[in-house]
């Protein structure tokens, strides 16, 4: 057997190979740094082919939505379209300064201003800022936004809440910004525990942070007594925009009594992950707010696009410059393919496709909670052995794993999203159904493990790996 | 007309077998949990940007579109305007694998077995950017060098105890904004000290470092270009048990600067330099290195190589204790999304230079040709040096005989986009002009800005 699947492309280097090319120069060199300049950095020395085999090499390791289906709940995987990369990739947007001259950029601030006013009717927001990089990126901006402006109040609120199913970048975003963090308690039905939260909300409390569906899957039909209840001790209701796949054309967080909202526009709007980024977290507040968003916002007058930054309560800056651009294209690019009907049917098509999957796999014996409710987008499982689920799943069905132990112990989270088809469900389903019989009959076990591996390598040892980090290979 | 919208491949047979399965007569029965009154009764008002054409468009109007607004932007220049972000040539072979499906669509690698390509392309990268910073441990990726700032300080008030941080006002200016916006939040003290002749004034950081500072936060080069001194900054800081951040937004000067010959404790900062486009400003990606002992207060991803369960080699994330999926309200910080493929980009780029490469563009075709511009628009009657007698890499600040403004407008008649007007974030420097040179300006580029700037400077600007 192997030791490796790749070598490092360190142990591919040989010195005197190169791969770069550069114009030769006529001036004079000239003695500039002396003693202050660095020994050889130790990068590796090897051919364009080289890197194109170790590159192509790599990436046959990975798993992706292209290839197979990825129903990771709460992180919406849905098919990335070429088209909004192609578009993004124009010169034009990709090879512009952000502070070249306003009437240089007049066609990437119209993208701007129009994706802006798509995602305020969308989710009934006033403005957004087009800042931040990532869902965490925007609730951070938000978290700031309520804070300043309680503080413009002169109201001391030091507690934002959260409910206990939430996204654990509710928790993270609210303690390292300060302030504190209290957890709200889910009643049976997977809702915010009504009586829980009117005993917390107090008037220390600044800010609610709601995703709602919920991540179990689930509407919480309480909405409207929930923002009545923070609204009436003053206090404000976020949106986590996580599960916007859902509702987009059939409600609008804004309608409901949400004041701030993020959207994750790596899931709902079709930009890819990226392996983990680069994302971007665009938050919309209510009109009462809008003082206080990120400079600069884009602005059209007459007809020309600015920059505006006199925003009289800004909190400031949240990035450099303004946002993921690149992504933000994307996103607009995949707002006007769609159109109005289009985003409604994705979210009609994704509850449809969630439910299906649900009551298949109810019909099979899977068991489901919160299963006597229709889902929303994602469904949630139980299962015993989730860990030897979701990885046998992958090992010999070379299927993704969804989302495990996540909201609680031992649940599966799946989201089969709006772009699968039917067929792919029901296989997918199959395979979940073989897998559950082998971890419940030690024959059949057997036999599948003399079935053909997909997975590079066999089960990690996460153990070793934790103990004894290995963070970066050293020189030889 | 078709009867399915792109991206969705269920047919109305689908459907109706689906619904039939769950057992519901509509689509709108599954929406029952959402009150009637709270539900939207009609389509969604999205105006299209296209006077004659309505939402959705076909993916060739899209494109036309798409293609009509980018021609819009003006990019086809000359670029001498740096400030943070670095119009440096891109290889070929570093925007086609960014665009691979394999790289460009998958989630975060949490479960290891399906993503070894991810693992080993951060475990590699990581390599990569302690090699080029000289300390042990890197993070793979935050959002962008301002918000690694934000980071790092946090950082290292959480490895002190301590709760006062000390920036420069040589440091990017959005940086400071940036930093300032954060640290509004919670219990901070941020002193911002002054600049002497374009670097960190030294004796003004003295006066202000004590026993209560955390972290002394420095960029070099600074905004200005210039090459700070490190090992001062440094011997400051130690000497209070401070941490010394060092701050790199040119991330090319690692490859003739190495932080920690100087003692950084701490490598935070932007390497949009290495590979990844100027996008308008985003997506870079940020980056934070520091030593081995305070790795369990570093924010972000970071992966480990290890084994599987037959001892064959294998990555994975390492220290999900440290993040918010697992840590909650104890995380080190909220990051989740970060900036992984932009990573991958550094990666191939380092690759694709190599040591000799690397230096070669840094120092030849960077720092020389910037002395080399910076001395020909020296000798032009009117302009003089601002903060003379400093080492710089490829930035450099002159004074200006006009207004900056204007004085650009008339270099984009030239298709050439000057440098940056100084006084945009320092009232105390109007009229001074920040100059970038990388690569992409040779030395006939600088000729001619020279020959415009004298030309105008004789004419005048109208």
């Amino acid at each position: 057997m192997e030791k490796e699947n790749v070598k490092l492309i360190f142990k591919e280097s040989q010195d005197g190979r190169v791969a770069y090319s550069l114009p030769k120069t006529a001036i004079k060199k000239k003695d500039l740094l002396g003693e202050y300049k660095r020994k050889t950095p130790g990068l590796p020395e090897v051919s364009e082919r080289q890197i194109a085999g170790h590159y192509q090499n790599l990436a046959d390791l990975n798993f992706c939505p292209y290839s197979e289906m990825d129903p990771l709940g709460s992180c919406t995987m849905k098919y990335n379209p070429p088209l909004m990369e192609a578009l993004a990739s124009l010169p034009g947007f990709l090879n512009i300064h952000p502070y070249q001259n306003e009437s240089t950029i007049q066609g990437a601030l119209e993208a701007m201003y129009f994706l802006d006013l798509y995602l305020c009717e969308i989710v009934g927001m006033a403005k957004f800022t087009l800042q931040p990089s990532a869902g965490a990126h925007g609730e951070s901006t938000g978290i700031m936004i309520g804070g300043a402006y309680f503080t413009s109040k002169a109201e001391k609120r030091t507690k934002i809440l959260a409910p206990d199913s939430s996204h654990g970048t509710n928790p993270a975003s609210i303690t390292n910004l300060g302030f504190e963090y209290e957890q709200v308690n889910s009643n049976g039905q997977g809702w915010v525990d009504l009586k829980d939260l009117e005993k917390r909300m107090t008037e220390d409390v600044a800010i609610f942070m709601l995703t709602n569906p919920n991540t179990y899957g689930l509407f919480d039909p309480n909405i409207d007594k929930i923002a009545e209840i923070i609204h009436r001790k003053g206090g404000l209701l976020y949106y986590d925009g996580a599960n916007l796949n859902a509702i987009m054309g059939k409600y609008r967080p804004g309608d409901l009594g949400f004041d701030i909202a993020h959207i994750n526009l790596h899931k709902t709007f079709g930009t890819p992950h990226g392996m983990g980024g680069p994302g971007a977290g665009p938050t919309g507040v209510v009109e009462k707010l809008k003082d206080f968003l990120p400079i600069p916002t884009v602005e059209k007058q007459g007809e020309k696009y600015t920059l505006n930054y006199s925003l009289e309560h800004t909190i400031g800056k949240v990035k450099a410059f303004y946002g993921n651009y690149s992504i933000l294209t994307k996103a607009f690019a995949y707002i006007l393919m769609l159109g109005p009907e289009g985003l409604r049917k994705v979210s009609e098509t994704a509850v449809v496709h969630a439910n299906y999957m649900q009551e298949k796999l109810k019909k099979k014996g899977f068991k489901f909670p919160y299963g006597d409710q229709h889902c929303m987008h994602e469904c949630v499982m139980k299962h015993e052995n989730i860990n030897t689920l979701g990885h046998l799943l992958s090992e010999y069905f070379k299927k993704l794993q969804a989302t495990i132990h996540f909201p609680e112990a031992n649940f599966y989270m799946i989201e089969p999203t709006e772009t699968e088809t039917k067929e792919s469900i029901d296989e997918y389903i199959e395979a979940m159904v073989e897998v559950d019989k082998a971890i419940k009959d030690p024959i059949v076990m057997e036999e599948l493990e003399k079935r053909k591996t997909f997975t590079p390598i066999r089960k990690i040892n996460a153990k070793k790996g934790m103990a004894r980090p290995c963070l970066r290979e050293k020189e030889d | 007309m078709k009867d399915n919208i792109s991206y969705i491949p269920t047919t109305k047979k689908d459907l109706s077998e689906m619904l039939s399965e769950i057992g519901v007569n509509k689509i709108d029965d599954l929406f029952e949990t959402i009150p009637q009154k709270l539900r939207l009764n009609s389509e969604l008002l999205l105006p299209s940007p296209l006077k004659k054409i309505d939402l959705p468009l076909s993916e060739i109007e899209l494109s036309g579109y798409m293609q009509e607004i980018s021609a819009r932007n003006n990019s086809n220049c000359k670029y001498f305007l740096g400030a943070g972000c670095y119009n440096h040539y891109i290889p070929s072979i570093v925007d086609l694998f960014l665009k691979m499906p394999k790289f460009y669509t998958p989630y975060t690698p949490y479960k290891p077995e399906t993503n070894q390509g991810t693992l080993q392309v951060m475990y590699e990268y990581q390599t990569m950017m302690c090699r080029l910073t000289g300390l042990e441990v890197s993070n793979a990726s935050l959002y962008d060098g301002a918000t690694a700032m934000v980071e790092a300080g946090k950082m290292a008030a959480r490895l002190t105890g301590r709760n006062e941080i000390i920036i420069s006002k040589s440091i990017h200016p959005e940086y400071r904004q940036v930093f300032n916006t954060y640290f509004k939040y919670g219990d901070w003290k941020v002193i911002e000290v002054g600049i002497s002749n374009g670097k960190t004034n030294l004796k003004d950081l003295e006066q202000n470092i004590s026993e209560q500072t955390a972290a002394v936060i420095v960029q070099s080069p600074n905004f200005f270009g210039i090459i700070e001194d490190m090992n001062q900054v440094a011997r400051m800081a130690h000497k209070h048990s401070s941490l010394y951040i060092s701050l790199v937004v040119e991330a090319l000067s690692l490859a003739l600067i190495k932080p920690s010959d100087f003692g950084a404790d701490i490598v935070a900062g932007e390497a949009q330099s290495f590979g990844n486009h100027m996008s308008f400003g985003g997506p870079h990606l940020g980056f934070i290195n520091c030593y081995s002992k305070h790795k369990s207060k570093l924010p972000g991803r970071i992966v480990t190589k290890t084994e599987d369960a037959d001892g064959k080699t294998a990555y994975m994330l390492w220290g999900a204790a440290r993040e918010q999926h697992i840590s909650r309200n104890r995380a080190t910080s909220n990051i989740c999304s970060n900036h992984a493929l932009n990573a991958l980009a550094v990666s191939i780029y380092l690759s694709w230079y190599g040591n000799k490469g690397l230096e070669e563009l840094a120092d030849m075709h960077n720092m020389q040709m910037a002395h080399y511009a910076y001395e020909k628009i020296l000798k032009i009657h009117g302009y003089a040096a601002t903060f003379p007698e400093n080492a710089f890499f490829n930035e450099f600040v002159v004074n200006c005989p006009h207004s900056v403004g204007a004085l650009n407008k008339k270099l984009l008649e030239h298709s050439i986009v000057g440098g940056l007007e100084l006084g945009k974030f320092y009232s105390e420097y109007k009229n001074k002009i920040l100059f970038c040179v990388t690569e992409q300006t040779n030395q006939d580029d600088i000729d001619e800005l020279a020959d415009i700037l004298t030309y105008l400077n004789e004419k005048g600007l109208k």
